[in-house]
């Protein structure tokens, strides 16, 4: 379609006029090759001119051609088209092809696009389809397991939420990791803009998924150093859908479902917690002769703990009375009901895509749910041989109810800690249990709030001026608008509202604009020649302002806004702004369709660099040979395609902070004397952190390509590394930010999809690995440390750096630890074990294996997904299984464990003891191998024959059921592996280190959802 | 023409590009709208007056008083939980209560690194005197500038170096008087002896006594004065065991106030949101800048109020037991219905928020209160406990220093000269959860006991042992090889 487009511009432009001579009639039928229905409304139209017609309800056409006319395009949405030659014939029937995975697909590269087979970098994507009916608030999760070199992890069931993706590798210690992520030419903002009280929060969390036509992820240097500065974490290029000739089309589609959590810990009941607390008790007991100076039973000391434990009427009973189940009460069965309206078409002229979308989620965590309306339209308009232009317009409102950060009390899932013998309400009466050990979790859920509304508009404008048959110049200009707004509010009967209320109202503008404008130069010389370039310039300003006000003391908990609170506690505004200013220059050259060279170069300037070092370059370079194009490759049948490339370029990553190479100070408040104090010292020649990469891969296709694949390895090296430089804090600053250090990542990363069975029955196998390797190599001698995180010369970025168990002392039952790292000596004092690396949140390798099955009008499609080799510290088994040190309740596996208990056992879990912290505290007894395999997706859907729903006016009538995260297989022991508590307000640093954290972190959900698409 | 209109579009464009480059690199000139360029602090008066204030908010701030000087000297010195029950879930304060503590503990490291903060910021001050035009200004800045960095220093070396009293000439902290303005001037230096610290820190306050205006903590707006130089004068004495300079600082305080000044009650001293009577130094703190009221601040942690504290220590009643019935100073007072500190008006009430149900002091009932740093009472204490030792009169006698406090807590008089146990029960009758317990077992080379919960489960820890000392934050050492550890924390 689109070369047909390209076509008839050219065309245009050349001003041909083709003479009409005498026409003639040829009518015939269009019916699709996969399930021999007709389709209705695919447009035929005579090539070279702009005669044409569309199929009626029964797929059949019409259409006079003049005499000379000799071929025909037939083209549908969602099929391969077709060009037919008349030959004279009358009557012409097509059957169309789905469009499929193909060689010749056309691959949106910055600045451009490319036909696959001429790629000399490497990309990977992902089409509509694969990411169609994604019931997840936004579309990363859904592309899990389908793109290698491509880590993505959701870390919390909590929805709206920030997800981590890692485009091979982490290759900054200091400096945000996440890809520049791009939509349609303009880069969107993907930087938590939410509250620094609460967890970080997921802009694109605002764009629907349905509105997606294709995303291209940007691996090598090759591919993204176009992107320059920005490039160094991958390029997202997200494209949305367009409209195409032809008759208007709708779809409806609509998804209702259910979810739970994929799983449960289990915690202790009345009866275990007892058994275990008596044995606590009794071993502290044993030792040091009492419990706080006067507790001499156990009772006793649950008496003073828990007013209620007792049943009231039968108090020496003590198999009687509360036995609640604290993890029923903070997760609960969720829902989600998603509605999209779209509709697209166009004539020569003019074409549009008109999306309605409406979405709202109940997470599986109480207390939390999110919705989303969204609207948009893409307009392309030609308005002359010389001009066309277009706009684009997305509207969106989210609406994200929070709880609270997975570390406040008021987190629903940290009701956990709570023990099974405290009662949800006090006995007798219908209030809430105030007398809770922790607050009784029910009590923020019934009167706390925390609501995000967010706003925002992601638009642009373009102008393509045909100015020669082979120059284009395109300038356009786009905005990302966001307003996001943010009310809290927390009760007065609640620890953190109390005694009489508090309220926030926060509101942040984020106004993202782009502008680019490039000259694109396409030409074949003496037909083997092909020549490709582009280049023009681009500027980019982000200009962030918030303010935000904090009250309290209202009247009661009916009044909740800041007009009626008494006090106001903070109140505050702030405003920064940044900017890039950017040339680049890419060509592509094709010689004989076989050997390919592509190169490029982008300057890069920003207001985030020092005065010494404002504008980088960034070069890239990569040859590609299509050896299956050789003549010694052409009397074999076997390999159909292969290609050999290599790349190689520079990329940077300027994810900074606006003012980092500045020296200074900021304001500080004493109590109503204003003053000063320093906020950074000078660091005059930083500037953005370079990495190198170099890769090599294969694509090859076998048996007419039945079997297609890619082969990459690459070697990522970031050099300049940004790095919080820890400074000695008797100078009075405690770091500095500059350009230190070195790390590396490499990886190779294999594809390989094949079409085991065509006709009828089709079945489809696409399967992905990828393998990384992140080292730091140079950090200056320095060592980063965020909590047990550290980045640490010659090992990969985040290891888990604390104290290591040595298992339990069979003569006491004491838990000990390594006096050293040569794990020779032990201690059973914590404090005097010494630190070192204990675990590594970077995976081995990740990947997946979808099957896709075709039968009639059946299709299923199962996506699995792993992860191997991680390590997860679950930071809050420190109190679930600690063996009762305190009063918080036990995971069922401490319950059950083989926990030492008579001098002489041999086993790994130490003596119980409450109070006494035997094995409390932090050290490798909370971290765990995070591996797991996971059936992401399952969906099974049934399309209707058209011939059963064209009297009804129906073109296209899809059922589906689709599971999500059906099927887990894990050694885990926490809620889920696929976990990452990144903290509140945390910076990009601690976001790289404090991988694989789980603190209380929410399941992700086990999702069952039913669908029906119409298409009118 | 159409070519001829399609070049003209090239050229077009182009040019647009090009002054679209100078438009916009411009714009990469962009100035921060919250912070101003370092280099243009020390320039002028209101700079450095600004910085000043500066370092008074990083005082305020939840490392000093309103804070961690407070917690940790009483946790700490807490014996056996006999004083303070300690129930909370911050490891690195349960390891203070227990005697064994972390290097990498974020509470350790964020003292150590607020103070030198502040004392870069009064070095850059005191180096940049000669801006300030006005002589009065530039006099009292420079008091104020010494006032607080002898403070600070006084704090890092009795927290981080083992008692003056035991050995001087141990490690105490690095000594930095150079002001650090960019990477060039960082210096790495090594740890000073304990008595090099106190000689500093003696010239830093004395130099503050004789260049500020005498008066209490009303007199100056909270800001320092003479006055508040010697009463820190006499923690500095009371410490070395410098007697008689102790009580004739004490004295020059008391003098200032007079007998009169205390307050008409104990518990009218606390939970103030302005200076009362007999505050010599306090911290002032409201709604918008306070040391903290969720993870920080001393009152989250002895506080269990509706909205207001963790209610993670409290206190025992064994302390309780120390007051004879009619002392305002030991009155518990139980209202379910108390939702503010307001609302209680004995010295002791009945947790009714977070860990409810346990005894708690009122001394830090309201999280935007001023903190008291120095109370007159404590001149009388000094002075009564110096002159004691002293076997002087200094001011007046031990017995009549100690019935001014007794007789304002309506608490029986002596009527002869005290004992000094008299006078150290006196001590922590009227200062206990003021952070003095660890000062005070410092001073009286006592002991603590490590309870239950400790490695060193029922050892008796003496006053001059490493365990009571913090370490060196484990941030510091990884980045300052000069730098030696304290030995109780070399394994």
């Amino acid at each position: 379609m689109k070369k047909l487009l390209l076509t008839l511009c050219v065309l245009l432009f050349l001003g041909i006029t083709l003479v009409n001579g005498q026409t003639r009639k040829i009518s015939g039928v269009v019916k699709s090759s996969e399930d021999g229905q007709t389709l209705p409304g695919v447009s035929i139209v005579v090539k070279g001119t702009t005669t044409g017609t569309t199929t009626n309800l029964d797929g059949k056409y019409e259409i006079s051609v003049s005499a000379d006319a000799a071929t025909l395009v037939f083209s549908f949405i969602g099929m391969k088209a077709q060009e037919v030659p008349i030959n004279g014939r009358a009557i012409i029937d097509v059957a169309l092809a789905p469009e499929t995975a193909s060689l010749d697909e056309v691959v949106v590269v910055g600045f451009g696009t490319r036909l696959k087979s001429d790629l000399t970098g490497s990309v990977s994507q992902v089409k509509a389809e694969d990411i169609a009916n994604v019931t997840q608030p936004s579309f990363e999760s859904a592309i899990q397991g389908k793109t290698s070199g491509v880590y993505v992890q959701s870390g919390t069931g909590k929805l709206g939420q920030g997800i981590k993706m890692r485009i091979r590798g982490s290759s900054s210690v200091s400096a945000n990791n996440q890809p520049l992520y791009v939509v349609d030419n303009i880069a969107v903002n993907t930087d938590n803009i939410g509250d620094a009280g609460n967890e970080a929060t997921n802009p694109m969390a605002d764009f629907n998924p349905a509105d997606i036509e294709s995303i291209q992820v940007l691996k090598d240097a090759s591919a993204s150093a176009i992107y320059g500065a920005r490039a160094a974490n991958g390029v997202v290029i997200i494209t949305t859908k367009r409209g195409k000739e032809g008759k208007t089309s709708f779809n409806f589609s609509s998804q209702i479902g259910f979810s739970e959590p994929a799983k449960k810990v289990g915690f202790m009941n009345r009866a275990q917690y007892l058994k275990l607390f008596e044995e606590a008790f009794n071993n502290t007991y044993a030792i040091s002769g009492d419990i706080w100076g006067y507790y001499s039973t156990y009772q006793s000391l649950l008496d003073d703990a828990f007013p209620y434990w007792r049943d009231p009427k039968d108090p020496t009973n003590l198999a009687k009375g509360p036995d609640t189940n604290w993890e029923n009460q903070a997760l609960r069965k969720g829902s989600l009901r998603q509605y999209d309206l779209t509709a697209s078409g166009g004539n020569e002229k003019t074409k549009f895509f008109a999306s309605l979308s409406m979405a709202d989620q109940d997470a599986v965590i109480v207390g939390n749910s999110f919705d989303r309306i969204s609207a948009r339209l893409n307009l392309d308009q030609t308005a002359n041989k010389f001009v066309s232009f277009g706009v684009s317009l997305n509207p969106v409102r989210t609406r994200n109810f929070r709880v609270a950060n997975d570390n406040a009390f008021s987190q629903p899932l940290q009701m956990v800690a709570l023990s099974p013998l405290e009662p949800v309400y006090i006995p007798g009466t219908n209030k809430l249990n105030n007398h809770t050990i922790y607050e009784n979790g029910m009590i923020p859920l019934k009167y706390n709030s925390f609501n995000a509304e967010i706003y925002r508009n992601i638009g642009n404008v373009y102008a393509l001026f045909n100015l020669l048959p082979s120059l284009t110049f395109r300038t356009e200009a786009g905005m990302d608008l966001t307003n996001q707004r943010e009310r809290g509010y927390q009760g007065r009967l609640t620890n953190d509202g109390g005694p009489f209320g508090n309220a926030s109202d926060r509101t942040v503008t984020l106004l993202n604009t782009t502008s680019n404008s490039y000259f694109t130069f396409d030409k074949t010389f003496k037909e083997n020649y092909n020549v490709n370039l582009v280049g023009g310039m681009s500027y980019q300003e982000a200009v962030w302002n918030t303010a935000a006000v904090y009250a309290q003391n209202f009247p009661s908990d009916d009044f909740k806004r800041i007009d009626s609170a008494a006090e106001i506690t903070g109140a505050g505004s702030n405003g920064t702004n940044s900017s890039f200013l950017s040339y680049f220059l890419r060509s592509n050259l094709k010689f004989f369709d076989k050997y390919l060279i592509t190169l490029s170069g982008r300057i890069d300037g920003s207001s985030r660099f020092g005065k010494n070092s404002r504008y980088g370059f960034f070069p890239a370079g990569s040859v590609a040979w299509v050896v299956s194009k050789e003549k010694f490759m052409s009397n074999q049948k076997i390999v159909s395609f292969l290609k050999l490339r290599t790349s190689w370029g520079v990329t940077g990553n300027a994810e900074i902070g606006n003012f980092s190479s500045r020296g200074l100070y900021q304001a500080s408040n004493y109590a109503g004397y204003s003053g000063l104090v320093p906020s950074g010292i000078s660091s005059p020649d930083l500037k953005w952190e370079t990495t190198k990469q170099t890769d090599f891969g294969i694509d090859f296709g076998f048996i007419d390509n039945r079997i297609t694949g890619e082969f990459d390895y690459y070697v990522k090296k970031t050099s300049d590394l940004l790095l919080n430089v820890t400074l000695p804090s008797t100078s009075g600053y405690t770091s500095v930010t500059k350009n230190v250090g070195n790390l590396e990542n490499k990886g190779w990363e294999f594809v390989i999809n094949t079409n085991n069975l065509t006709g009828e029955f089709q079945w489809n196998t696409s399967f992905n690995i990828s393998t990384n390797k992140n080292k730091i190599t140079n950090l200056g001698g320095k060592i980063i440390r965020t909590g047990i995180w550290r980045a640490m010369e010659g090992y990969p970025i985040g290891v888990f750096y604390t104290k290591k168990f040595a298992g339990v002392d069979p003569a006491n039952g004491d838990a000990l630890f390594y006096k050293d790292a040569t794990r020779t000596t032990t201690t059973n004092i914590l404090s005097q074990a010494s630190d070192q690396i204990v675990g590594d949140p970077n995976p081995d390798f990740v990947g997946g294996i979808t099957n896709s099955f075709k039968y009639k009008g059946f299709d299923l499609n199962f996506v699995f997904q792993f992860v191997h080799g991680n390590d997860i510290f679950n930071g809050g088994r420190q109190w679930q299984a600690d063996g009762l040190s305190y009063f918080d309740n036990q995971t069922l596996d401490i319950y059950n464990s083989n926990r030492w208990k008579t001098p002489g056992q041999i086993t790994n879990q130490p003596q119980s003891r409450f109070d006494s912290g035997n094995g409390y505290g932090i050290s490798s007894m909370l971290v765990f191998d995070g591996s797991y395999i996971r059936l992401k997706d399952v969906t099974l859907g049934y399309t209707v024959p058209t011939k059963l729903i064209s009297h009804v006016g129906l073109s296209s009538v899809r059922v589906f059921v689709k599971g999500l995260n059906v099927w887990t297989k894990t050694k885990y022991p926490g809620w889920d592996p696929e976990t990452n508590f990144t903290g509140t307000g945390a910076s990009a640093q601690t976001q790289n280190l404090q991988q694989g954290y789980d603190f209380y972190t929410s399941p992700q959900p086990r999702t069952i959802t039913f669908g029906l698409q119409l298409g009118f | 023409m159409i070519m001829k209109r399609n070049k003209n579009i090239i050229v077009i464009a182009l040019l647009l590009m090009t002054m679209l480059f100078s438009a916009c690199d411009k714009h990469l000139n962009i100035e921060p709208q919250q912070s101003i360029d370092d280099k243009k602090v020390y320039t002028n008066e209101a700079g450095i007056v600004n910085a000043l204030s500066g370092a008074y908010s990083i005082l305020a701030g939840p490392d000093f008083f309103a804070g961690t000087s407070v917690f940790h000297s009483d946790l700490i010195a807490n014996s056996n939980n006999s004083t303070i029950g300690w129930i909370g879930t911050f490891n690195g304060y349960k390891q203070m209560n227990n005697k064994s503590l972390d290097p990498t503990e974020a509470t350790i490291a964020t003292k150590w690194t607020s103070a030198y903060e502040a004392i870069n910021i009064l070095n850059n001050c005191l180096a940049n005197l000669d801006s300030i035009k006005d002589v009065d200004v530039k006099r009292s800045v420079y008091g104020q500038a010494r006032f607080l960095r002898g403070v600070f220093y006084f704090e890092l070396v009795r927290f981080y170096a083992l008692p003056y009293g035991f050995d001087p000439s141990k490690l105490g902290v690095p000594i930095v008087t150079n002001p650090v303005l960019d990477l060039s001037k960082i210096t790495y230096p090594s740890r000073s002896s304990i008595s090099d610290v106190y000689t500093f820190v003696l010239n830093d306050l004395t130099a503050a006594k004789d260049s500020l205006e005498v008066g209490g903590a009303n007199t100056n707006g909270g800001l320092a004065s003479s006055t508040n130089a010697s009463a820190f004068l006499v923690r500095v004495y009371m410490s070395m065991s410098d007697w008689a300079n102790a009580a004739i600082e004490a004295t020059n305080v008391i003098d200032v106030f007079g007998a009169s000044a205390l307050n008409v009650t104990p518990r009218l001293c606390y939970d103030n949101i302005a200076y009362t009577f007999e505050d010599v130094f306090m911290i002032r703190q409201n709604l918008v800048s306070n040391a903290g009221n969720s993870n920080n601040g001393v009152g989250t942690f002895y506080a269990s109020l509706p909205g207001f504290g963790r209610g993670d220590a409290y206190v025992r009643a064994g302390h309780l037991a120390l007051y004879e019935a009619t002392d305002l100073r030991g009155g518990l007072m139980d209202n379910p219905y108390a939702k503010t500190a307001a609302d209680i008006n004995e010295m002791y009430y009945w947790g009714v928020g977070t860990n409810a149900g346990r005894r708690m002091t009122v001394k830090f009932a309201k999280f935007d209160a001023y903190v008291n740093v120095i109370r007159l009472a404590e001149m009388y204490l000094s002075r009564a406990e110096a002159n004691f030792n002293n076997s002087s009169a200094i001011g007046d006698t031990p017995m009549n220093d100690i019935n001014v406090i007794r007789a304002r807590a309506n608490a029986t008089l002596l009527v002869g000269a005290p004992t000094l146990a008299e006078i150290k029960t006196e001590w922590v009758k009227e200062m206990c959860f003021e952070g003095h317990a660890l000062g005070n077992l410092k001073r009286w080379k006592g002991s603590t006991i490590a309870p239950s919960t400790s490695p060193w489960a029922g050892q008796s820890i003496p006053w001059n042992d490493g365990r009571l000392v913090l370490p060196i934050p484990q941030r510091e050492m990884d980045v300052n090889s000069n730098l030696v550890q304290n030995d109780a924390y070399i394994h």
